[in-house]
């Protein structure tokens, strides 16, 4: 699988919803367990210029495509919190700079020395934290591509479902970015496979959970991948995973719904 | 952050929005980036962070007339090198930012976000004359300056991280001044080759437009922030006197002097250079600093001594 980075960057843009109908939420609104998920995912898209910080402290950045990669997509991410904003505006639900600014402020010192932790390890580590940098990312990437589309299954409301579309459409192209990178670097490399698996497996943990409380992670696991479709679709992120160099056999999504005891 | 005392209007609400359409996307996305109006996120009265953030200019290679600027001389390529190295390094610019208390500043980020995006599409721009006229010259680091490089890229993360948090938010100010500075002298550097050599208007006049909005963001908010406290002020005074050229810390100073002399050689330019002073001067606590002529004055004399 190649990824072809000049593609990307031209095509980049910020996800649209202007043509979508979503004032019809103002009479019909989405019920408070999804409005729940989509502001966890408003925050956790808008966070991402906090998971840039923390890969740029680290060799995970370079000169090249690595760098272009991360400016689109930091903005498009951006935009993916832009517009579940929007979505949860219609539902008198306000999203502001302010609140951000406050919300990243009560993180505290485990959010501002999480660079210094990433430096460190890296610096450690040495070249071969940069593979786990990409699985991680593809695993998150996937997680969310999954979230999206299920979402917009689950709610059925065809101009939701269509933004989720959209959003899940721009996160698959991150996934085959982060992806093709671990699998390069993983590839010939038992160091690194070990290093990766290993760092998967105990330290890995569904996206938003270093910002967002236990409840609300245990929520959105529930609500989007809960009972057997749910399952089917954690299974087969599961499935990708391992089939990238080193990582067969891995669960770590199937696991992380049973520890907190989300039904299959 | 926030309160209503932010100023209004400026020089980039002039310029033109990003319309291009983009139908080779391979899938479809929605329309175009068409500025609707986006009612959720609510901000001050000064620069406007929502309406720049949905505005980006993006440079694009056709955008500008590629043709006309074959055969440009030696000392106009050298300058758009270091212009377009400067370019490429903001993401190492956004490091050292997001790494202390302005990563908390959510309408900071927003607009650094948008920010690397155009500066993106800017190194890439000035990329393209380059290859147009074959010059594939790109200044490397001196030993000095890699031994730097590895410090900053390595170290100073991590240092910074912690030094920043225990300052507090008053750090911002000072990133915010050190923004106006680099975005000043970018938007000089780039007006006066577009004087230089005219047959590269195209690409530099958009690229002046952008470098306006940049200052006038960094204008604002590094006001706001100087005029919070005595605090703010003092370590936006140690920024400035810490200012150093863009581009200027890794390479050879045979490198980058010749570049500045080629820009900024001639008196002419001087009102340009004191223009750009005076409006780091009108900050709050920056009164009386000149930081743009005496990084100015240090390149010409470490020249004089060559």
């Amino acid at each position: 699988m190649a990824f072809d980075i000049e593609r990307f960057t031209q095509d980049s843009v910020r996800v649209n919803w202007e043509d979508l109908d979503l004032d019809n939420f103002r009479e019909n609104p989405l019920p408070p367990e999804t409005l729940r998920t989509l502001r966890y995912m408003c925050d956790v898209e808008y966070h991402t210029v906090c998971y840039l910080r923390d890969m740029l402290v680290t060799r995970s950045h370079g000169e090249g495509e690595v760098n272009a990669f991360m400016t689109m997509w930091n903005r498009e991410e951006f935009w993916h919190g832009e517009a579940l904003a929007h979505v949860l505006s219609l539902h008198g639900v306000t999203v502001n700079y302010d609140q951000l600014k406050d919300r990243r402020k009560k993180l505290g010192w485990r959010d501002r020395l999480a660079p210094v932790k990433q430096s460190l390890l890296s610096n450690i580590v040495g070249k071969d934290f940069v593979a786990v940098h990409m699985l991680w990312g593809a695993a998150n990437e996937w997680s969310a591509a999954a979230a999206y589309k299920r979402l917009g299954v689950l709610e059925g409301h065809p101009s939701l479902a269509e933004l989720l579309r959209r959003i899940a459409a721009q996160e698959s192209r991150h996934v085959a970015f982060y992806a093709t990178q671990a699998k390069a670097r993983l590839a010939g490399n038992p160091k690194a496979q070990k290093l990766a698996r290993f760092a998967l497996k105990n330290a890995w943990a569904p996206v938003g959970s270093g910002i967002m409380t236990d409840d609300e992670v245990t929520h959105v696991m529930g609500h989007l991948f809960g009972g057997t479709e749910g399952r089917k679709e954690i299974n087969a992120i599961d499935r990708h995973i391992g089939r990238l160099p080193g990582m067969e056999g891995l669960t770590i999504f199937a696991d992380a719904l049973d520890a907190r005891g989300v039904a299959a | 952050m926030s309160g209503g005392t932010r100023r209004t209007g400026g020089p980039g609400r002039q310029a033109g929005p990003d319309n291009r359409t983009r139908s080779e996307a391979p899938e479809t996305l929605g329309a175009t980036d068409d500025g609707a109006q986006l009612p959720f996120m609510s901000d001050s009265d000064g620069f406007d962070v929502r309406a720049y953030t949905r505005d980006p200019r993006s440079l694009r290679r056709g955008d500008f007339d590629l043709g006309a600027m074959q055969g440009l001389p030696t000392n106009t390529l050298l300058t758009l090198r270091h212009l377009q190295q400067v370019e490429r390094g903001t993401l190492r610019l956004m490091r050292d930012l997001l790494v202390t208390p302005t990563h908390a500043e959510s309408r900071v980020t927003a607009f650094l976000t948008t920010w690397a995006y155009e500066e993106y599409w800017i190194a890439d721009a000035l990329e393209a004359v380059l290859e147009a006229n074959n010059h594939t010259e790109v200044a490397h680091s001196t030993k000095l300056g890699r031994i730097r490089r590895g410090w900053d890229d390595r170290i100073i993360p991590t240092v910074d991280a912690i030094r920043t948090n225990l300052l507090g938010s008053d750090i911002v100010a000072g990133h915010m001044a050190v923004g106006l500075l680099d975005s000043l002298v970018a938007r000089a550097s780039y007006a006066r080759i577009g004087q230089l050599e005219p047959r590269l208007a195209s690409l530099i006049d958009p690229i002046v437009k952008i470098k306006d909005r940049h200052v006038e963001f960094y204008t604002d908010e590094a006001a706001d922030r100087l005029a919070a406290s005595s605090g703010a002020r003092r370590l936006g005074q140690h920024a400035v006197r810490s200012w150093r050229w863009p581009g200027s810390r890794y390479g050879a100073p045979g490198y980058v002097q010749p570049v500045l002399r080629y820009l900024f050689a001639d008196p002419s330019v001087r009102a340009d250079i004191d223009a750009a002073d005076a409006q780091v001067a009108a900050l709050p606590g920056m009164a009386d600093t000149h930081p743009i002529r005496r990084a100015l004055g240090r390149f010409a004399s470490r020249g004089a001594r060559q």
